[in-house]
């Protein structure tokens, strides 16, 4: 099931809410358990074999693990680590890089939450979750199961076992949930219908200014969809009882690469600096060392995308401006005005997401080509003027949300025009829900002329 | 506090109240607007479930069945219209009750010079053993196009037209472009669908008989009947907003004719040119010759021996009634559903005329003979 649909809107969540709210609290985890297998099986009842296969390897795991940490060489639960990681790669590497079988939803993400879980327990920084039922929460919830954000274990620890449902973090998550569903629904695809097109079309059609609103259009619609399924989990999760971290800090008003990455999929990237990056030697072990470091983290979270050689470049391309800020030009940049700063970090990210979005890597470059006046001569032309004139409004309006703007006003106003403030906020959410139900409507929508001709 | 359990209390509502009524509602088997049947709901089998075939059929049904689905879609539209949308749906919003189509201009650029090549093969063909007439109509977005969106892709028809012409020879080619754009103010398209109106092929009609040389009835010799004043056609159903319904005429000779028609090779009889159970229906254009046929022969009363196969798409089933008072008998044939070939037809029926009848659209997209 996808959030952004009319079987979870309408069919599931009122009724597992309600459900949820009804039974005691003790029972709630059974009712989340239940509630995410349904969710998950709806749309592949088959991998939910995996999924608990793999919430009970790491279960085991776990508590072998917490068993012999008490031993003095710490051989066997090394071993153990070693085994409950593994396992979670090949899953992982079975079904995302192999090809030989359709990927299970959500992979990706929870096989990274469960090994957050065994290496902590290992670290001693968690306790061993004994309780199943607990664990099994942890793994499957359906909030952040197929999209993330990637939540650690020692992130909902506390919330596992005891949650308190204020009316004031539900109507939060509600705002969340709303939030995220306009992002996903009125922006991300709509604004995405520019980039393929500006994608669909032969090098020689294209124009300079076509292929760059269409990295534009698809650096929204990314972020639009990414944080929009986010806000959406966020929301459900603080609806539930849940804290789960953030996963985006309005990433496109950075000022370098590195500020990019603090900003963009922060859960992901923080997974790999905890679990990857500071075993390593993070930064402490000299300069040389801490590139090294850069480059296999950019290279792993490349990887962790897709299979694509595309992707791979994606996170080597970011690596290499990582390292080039690292080794001085960060302190370069600190000096210009930050308009330049702002300018340089956004042409490298929509560079970026080119190769990103692309199917293959020899069409991403042949993009890239063009939007610097290769392979083609017109800077625009007619069809291009047709474009800007039909997506204008959504530019301009997805460009003003991916800054703090909207926030700031809003935090002024709630503190000084109070009643105007909930007027709009709520008036606002009304209309955000009803429009985006309305595209979700729509996208089914099929007039059926056969007596067109 | 207080003003965050009136949200739980208003959203709870919302959602749960969508949720009760959508299950409770009556279910739709056929929706008008987009001229379809439902989705119903599936059954449950286990075996379906897995391998996903439920999933999407229930998905389908409750979306085909969604409470107030046509305020929904309305509602996107004019969410688009918000957005400074030009096109929705494929259709562009000239004003609020003229809607025009969008075509797909790379396409037809790129067709346009193989269906010439065919055109003139047909042409050569023909030479010397049938007289072939070519009519192509341009669409309302070639005799409009002043109105179209700011710097929207156009096909130039005109210029297309006007290759046609070359190729065909001026003798064949029956060019009805310059009168429907001398009488672009006249009713000669509709508002809410992509056909040409009787009255626009009325015009046609008249340049047709100039041309051939026979004299057309002039519009004192019919009686205009109005067959529906609350039509909306296919245009409007992609955008599903309220509009100023179109107005469907037919245009009967005052002198009674009387026909034998007869659909697809069957031996069954009709003697109406217009189907009366399509007025009241979604689709009023099928009601001229019945909607489309591979094949309809009209036989009529005129015993002058001449006789015309017609190649054509929807845009001449409004158009051949106007030929009835000049043939006796008339073959039509539509070869998107008739899988034969034009020169197989012409063994079995003898005739002396040729009529190429598409709109350029239609014609460049899928002309065969």
């Amino acid at each position: 099931m996808t959030f952004s649909s009319l079987v979870f809107l309408f069919r599931f969540l009122p009724f597992f809410l309600l459900l949820y709210f009804l039974v005691p609290k003790r029972m709630r985890n059974l009712i989340l358990f239940l509630g995410s297998l349904i969710f998950y099986g709806w749309g592949e009842p088959l991998f939910l074999i995996v999924m608990l296969f793999s919430a009970c390897s790491d279960y085991i795991h776990g508590i072998l693990i917490d068993k012999y940490a008490g031993e003095e060489n710490g051989k066997r639960a090394k071993m153990l680590l070693i085994s409950s990681i593994v396992i979670n790669l090949v899953l992982l590497g079975v079904f995302k890089y192999t090809g030989l079988l359709p990927l299970p939803i959500g992979i990706s993400f929870y096989t990274f939450q469960t090994m957050s879980y065994t290496i902590d327990v290992y670290k001693k920084e968690v306790k061993v979750q004994k309780n199943f039922l607990d664990f099994s929460v942890f793994v499957t919830m359906f909030p952040q199961l197929i999209a993330g954000p990637i939540v650690k274990y020692k992130t909902v620890e506390a919330d596992l076992k005891m949650r308190n449902t204020s009316a004031d973090q539900i109507a939060y998550g509600i705002k969340r949930l709303i939030i995220g569903l306009g992002k996903k629904v009125l922006l991300a695809n709509n604004v995405g219908m520019l980039w393929e097109y500006a994608y669909s079309l032969n090098s020689s059609e294209r124009t300079v200014l076509l292929v760059w609103i269409g990295a534009m259009a698809y650096a929204l619609q990314i972020y639009f969809d990414f944080s929009g399924y986010s806000d959406m989990a966020i929301g459900l999760g603080a609806m539930l009882g849940f804290h789960f971290p953030e996963n985006f800090h309005y990433p496109y008003i950075a000022q370098s690469i590195t500020d990019f990455w603090r900003r963009w999929h922060i859960s992901l990237s923080s997974w790999f600096k905890e679990y990857v990056y500071i075993p390593l030697g993070g930064n402490q072990k000299g300069v040389k060392r801490q590139l090294i470091n850069i480059l296999i983290v950019w290279t792993l979270t490349g990887i962790w995308h897709g299979a694509g050689f595309h992707f791979l470049v994606w996170g080597l391309w970011f690596a290499v401006f990582l390292m080039i800020e690292k080794i001085g030009f960060l302190s370069i940049l600190k000096k210009v005005p930050a308009i330049f700063r702002f300018l340089y970090t956004l042409i490298i990210i929509l560079i970026s997401w080119v190769f990103f979005a692309s199917e293959s890597l020899t069409e991403s470059i042949i993009y890239i080509q063009n939007m610097f006046g290769m392979g083609n001569t017109a800077l625009s032309n007619k069809d291009t003027l047709y474009q800007l004139n039909n997506y204008y409004v959504l530019l301009i309006i997805g460009m003003i949300l991916s800054t703090p703007i909207v926030k700031i006003v809003g935090n002024y106003l709630e503190k000084k025009q109070q009643i105007i403030y909930i007027g709009l906020e709520s008036v606002g959410l009304v209309c955000i829900f009803f429009l985006s139900v309305a595209y979700i409507v729509d996208a089914s929508y099929n007039p059926f002329l056969y007596f067109r001709f | 506090m207080k003003k965050n359990v009136a949200y739980i209390i208003l959203f709870g509502c919302i959602l749960v109240f969508i949720a009760v009524a959508d299950l409770w509602k009556e279910e739709k088997h056929f929706s008008e607007s987009e001229n379809r049947i439902l989705a119903q709901k599936p059954t449950f089998h286990i075996k379906q479930f897995i391998e996903g075939n439920f999933r999407e059929e229930y998905e389908e049904y409750v979306s085909d069945q969604f409470l107030y689905r046509d305020t929904w879609i309305l509602l996107k539209t004019y969410a688009d219209i918000a957005f400074a949308k030009k096109e929705i749906n494929g259709v562009y919003l000239v004003s609020s009750d003229t809607l025009l189509e969008k075509h797909d201009v790379k396409m037809l650029e790129e067709k346009s010079e193989e269906k010439l090549e065919q055109l003139k093969e047909l042409s050569k063909w023909c030479d010397g053993k049938y007289d072939l007439s070519v009519i192509l109509v341009p669409t309302a977005d070639e005799v409009y196009k002043d109105k179209l969106p700011k710097y929207a892709p156009h096909f130039d028809q005109e210029n297309f037209l006007n290759e046609a012409e070359q190729i065909v020879g001026s003798t064949h080619f029956i060019n009805v472009e310059e009168i429907l754009k001398e009488r672009k103010r006249a009713y000669i398209y509709y508002r809410t669908d992509h056909h040409w109106t009787t009255l626009g092929a009325f015009y046609a009609y008249q340049v047709w008989g100039e041309k051939k040389g026979v004299e057309p009835l002039s519009l004192d010799k019919f009686t205009r009947e109005t067959i529906s004043e609350d039509f909306l056609g296919t245009l409007q159903s992609k955008v599903n907003i309220p509009m100023k319904p179109d107005k469907m005429e037919i245009f009967i000779p005052k002198v009674e004719q009387k026909y034998s028609i007869y659909y697809d090779f069957t031996d069954e009889v009709e003697s109406r040119l217009y189907e009366k159970k399509y007025f009241n229906r979604k689709d009023k254009y099928s009601a001229f010759l019945n909607g489309n046929h591979a094949f309809i022969e009209i036989q009529t009363e005129n015993h002058n021996g001449k006789n015309v196969m017609v190649v054509k798409d929807s845009y001449a089933n409004c158009f051949i009634p106007f030929l009835t008072s000049h043939y006796e008998d008339i073959y039509v044939v539509d070869f998107r559903y008739y899988r034969g070939n034009l020169q197989d037809l012409l063994e079995e029926y003898e005739v002396d005329d040729i009529l190429v009848l598409y709109n350029v659209v239609h014609f460049i997209e899928e002309f065969r003979y």
